[in-house]
């Protein structure tokens, strides 16, 4: 018998050029004793010779092989593709069933069948051998009865024709109707799930391999994260979803490169991702503080030199080592110009109400954190640091004070925390995040605060570049809005909808500040 | 020179095309066909059945009383509207060659479709019903256990020698107008099932909701669950309840 180097030295670059030529590494093999065929974990595939072995009672292990690298390659070429697809699909599954288990099962299926009927419908692939010959359980029975109905081969397989038949008119190859294809899948195949749960084989991997998030690369999962965040309106949903896949993502998330070594890890909040992931999905504008003279000369352009002029500025390379006044040339200095600190933007302190009026970001979409999470990314993509008030009755106690961070997870935790009480500032907290040079102020709020007019006071009396988003029209947003009208440091916002976000400009006041005659000081 | 690109030519493929592609074309057609004409229907008469089966199914007195209706001439325009509309759809739907398969595709897709609104699902049942009715077979399954909405108007018309068996949860008006076939719902019903039924068999596996039996002048109305309200204008007809006749109130 070949060795599987062998056999894959013969075989992968065969199979790879069959697939249009993915950049995979060379597969591997194990001594896995699990019933699956293969594993992909980080893209490396992972071809399990127990099966193999037990396989090649029936079947010359290079078919074997052939047809499981088919099967892995046609799931990273076509379906699900990335991670964004597959938790996409999960989702629609998972509202048919409303269970975990059955839907991560009916995922796998589905994404099986999809494949591998392309794989079929593409190229000549020993995977109909494989099918032939592999044991099947109750459900693997009725997708090789698919496979055998719709690839018009026979995998030997039989029973359960109704089921079948209605399974065979779901266009599996349609990539546009994949959102109500796995439904569809889901709702017929709904009875033998249940019979599994029952069994308890619903936990069991498909005879091919399951499916494991970990397979995606971590660039990838951040922007199926980012990307489900963006289509889900609840963070419940988004919670749920985050929740039923937490090891997973977490795994890969955290894992990179700290397989050894000490420290603590941090573990994923729900939320907090949520609104991290949305916010990326927000380019709010900062503009920037303007350019100032740094008091520095440096060499400009060359002049000639003239008698009375100083010595040191002489260039003796332009010069041929000639000291005569019109050929020696001297350089001409200019003082240069420079950005402020953090190339134009200041740090920030956002100050977000979590009182009872406001939503609770856990619950449904809270525009306040958004809009917060949103001016955060925004200073922190600009290398500047944020610090965070969140309060809501802060005599009370019920306040929460992050220091200038430049932590994203840190950040957006403390903007997710909700307190839910009484509505109150106190000043003397946020004076002591004051600082030189003076940062941004961020404030978002309904304005249903008890103590407005020392917070009109604050903001009047400080030179600070203030942005205020206010949630919602009211009486009291309007009456702070009525009363910062003059205010030339002020930039006042109103947000009713999500999409009034991103018609936020951070520090929009320098036009007003700029006019004022304040041009060139430090803010 | 070897041409670089000569991997990438394009995929044989045999002379009978690939089985999924045809399997897939084969019944994409008619469902897309009968997709397109209810998104017609909606343009037109289903638009006004909407409202109405909208407000009569939410017993919504105060907004009949505002049309200038009694609530029971609202309740007799929606079953006219109904009617209008599945004369429509039978006339529509003659030239389009669908089976029974694609009637549940169709009640698939439009479940799950986000294209379609809550409300504009609202006469779907009419359509279904037309369907099933203008259908040549006389034994029609349709097993949608898990769907998103409930169908309204479910059996509606359903002819003698005519038999629809459907599992899954069946909307309000479930059985209107029942012309002497046999309704098996394999799961509840909402309100208003059997609706001036004339003749016929409905069978309901679980619960119906209020006014079941309403306006009824003939056949039977068999229910395995509990009944939430009986109608009080039934003229005749008979309903049971785990097998026991229920006196008209």
């Amino acid at each position: 018998m070949k060795s599987f180097d062998e056999i894959i030295g013969t075989i992968w670059p065969r199979v790879r050029k069959r697939h249009f030529y993915p950049e995979l590494p060379v597969p591997t093999y194990s001594d896995s004793t699990k019933r699956v065929g293969l594993e992909i974990k980080g893209k490396q595939i992972d071809i399990s010779m127990t099966f193999v072995q037990e396989m090649s009672e029936r079947l010359e292990p290079e078919v074997v092989i052939e047809g499981l690298l088919d099967h892995a390659l046609s799931h990273y070429r076509f379906c699900p593709w990335n991670f964004t697809t597959h938790l996409m699909l999960y989702r629609e599954a998972k509202q048919v069933l409303k269970d975990k288990g059955m839907a991560r099962k009916a995922t796998d299926c589905f994404m099986d069948v999809v494949a591998d009927t392309r794989c079929m419908s593409e190229t000549d692939t020993p995977l109909p051998r494989l099918y032939r010959h592999m044991q099947r359980g109750n459900l693997d029975e009725v997708v090789c009865s698919l496979y055998q109905q719709i690839w018009r081969r026979d995998l030997g397989a039989g029973g359960h024709e109704e089921m079948t038949t209605r399974l065979a008119r779901i266009p599996y190859l349609d990539r546009r109707h994949w959102h109500t294809s796995i439904r569809r899948f889901a709702m017929v195949i709904h009875p033998l799930l249940e019979e599994e749960e029952l069994s308890g084989q619903l936990q069991q991997s498909n005879p091919m391999g399951s499916h494991n998030l970990t397979q995606y690369s971590v660039k990838e999962m951040e922007q199926g994260l980012k990307q489900l965040a963006a289509t889900i309106n609840n963070p419940s949903e988004f919670k749920e979803i985050f929740h039923d896949f937490e090891k997973e993502i977490t795994e890969t998330l955290q894992g990179q490169g700290q397989s050894m070594g000490r420290g603590r890890s941090f573990p994923l909040d729900a939320d907090t991702l949520y609104y991290m992931k949305r916010a990326e999905n927000t380019f709010l504008p900062v503009r920037k503080r303007p350019m100032k003279k740094s008091g520095s000369l440096y060499p400009h352009q060359h002049i000639p030199w003239e008698i009375g002029k100083p010595f040191q500025d002489i260039d003796p390379w332009t010069s041929f080592g000639i000291i005569m006044p019109g050929i020696t040339q001297m350089w001409q200095r200019r003082e240069g110009d420079v950005y402020g600190r953090g190339e134009g933007t200041p740090d920030c302190i956002v100050i977000i109400d979590s009182s009872g009026s406001m939503a609770n970001p856990s619950e449904q979409l809270s525009f306040a954190v958004l809009g917060a999470a949103c001016a955060c990314d925004a200073y922190l993509r600009n290398d500047a640091m944020v610090a965070v008030y969140n309060f809501s009755d802060a005599s009370a106690g019920d306040l929460k004070i992050l220091p200038y961070s430049n932590n994203r997870r840190e950040i957006y935790g403390a903007l997710c925390l909700y307190f839910g009480g009484g509505t109150s500032l106190s000043f003397e907290e946020i004076e002591m995040l004051q600082k030189q040079p003076v940062p941004d102020i961020f404030l978002i709020s309904d304005m249903q605060i008890t103590n407005p007019e020392l917070l009109i006071r604050y903001f009047s009396d400080r030179k600070n570049r203030i942005t205020a988003v206010l949630i919602g029209k009211n009486k009291y947003t309007k009456a702070f809005r009525h009363s910062m009208a003059f205010q030339p440091n002020v930039g006042i916002f109103n947000v009713e909808k999500a999409d009034d976000i991103p018609g936020i400009v951070i520090g929009q006041v320098r036009e007003y500040l700029y006019s004022h005659g304040l041009s060139g000081e430090v803010l | 020179m070897k041409n670089p690109f000569l991997a990438f030519r394009s995929v044989p493929v045999s002379d009978e095309g690939n089985p999924p592609d045809r399997i897939m074309a084969d019944h994409q057609s008619p469902v897309q066909q009968l997709l397109n004409t209810y998104r017609n229907l909606l343009e037109g008469p289903a638009k006004e059945l909407a409202w109405y089966i909208d407000h009569t199914s939410r017993m919504n007195y105060y907004k009949a009383i505002l049309k200038g209706m009694e609530f029971p001439q609202h309740v007799k325009n929606t079953l006219a509207f109904a009617e209008k509309v599945y004369h429509h759809v039978f006339e529509a739907v003659q030239h389009i060659p669908y089976d029974v398969g694609d009637i549940e595709d169709l009640c698939a897709l439009m479940s799950f479709s986000p294209e379609l609104s809550k409300n504009e699902l609202r006469p779907a049942g009419v359509y279904i019903s037309a369907l099933v009715n203008a259908s040549r077979k006389e034994h029609i399954v349709l097993k949608l256990p898990i769907l998103q909405h409930s169908f309204n108007f479910l059996g509606f018309k359903l002819p003698t020698g005519k038999t629809l068996l459907f599992e899954g949860s069946a909307g309000d008006f479930t059985g209107a107008k029942l012309c002497g076939g046999f309704l098996h719902v394999e799961g509840p019903a909402r309100n208003w099932c059997g609706i001036a039924m004339e003749q016929g068999e409905i069978l309901i596996t679980k619960d119906t909701g209020q006014k079941t039996g309403e306006l009824m002048t003939g056949g039977k109305i068999s229910v395995q669950g509990s009944i939430l309200g009986i109608a009080r204008s039934r003229v005749a007809g008979e309903i049971y309840q785990k097998g026991k006749p229920v006196p008209t109130q």
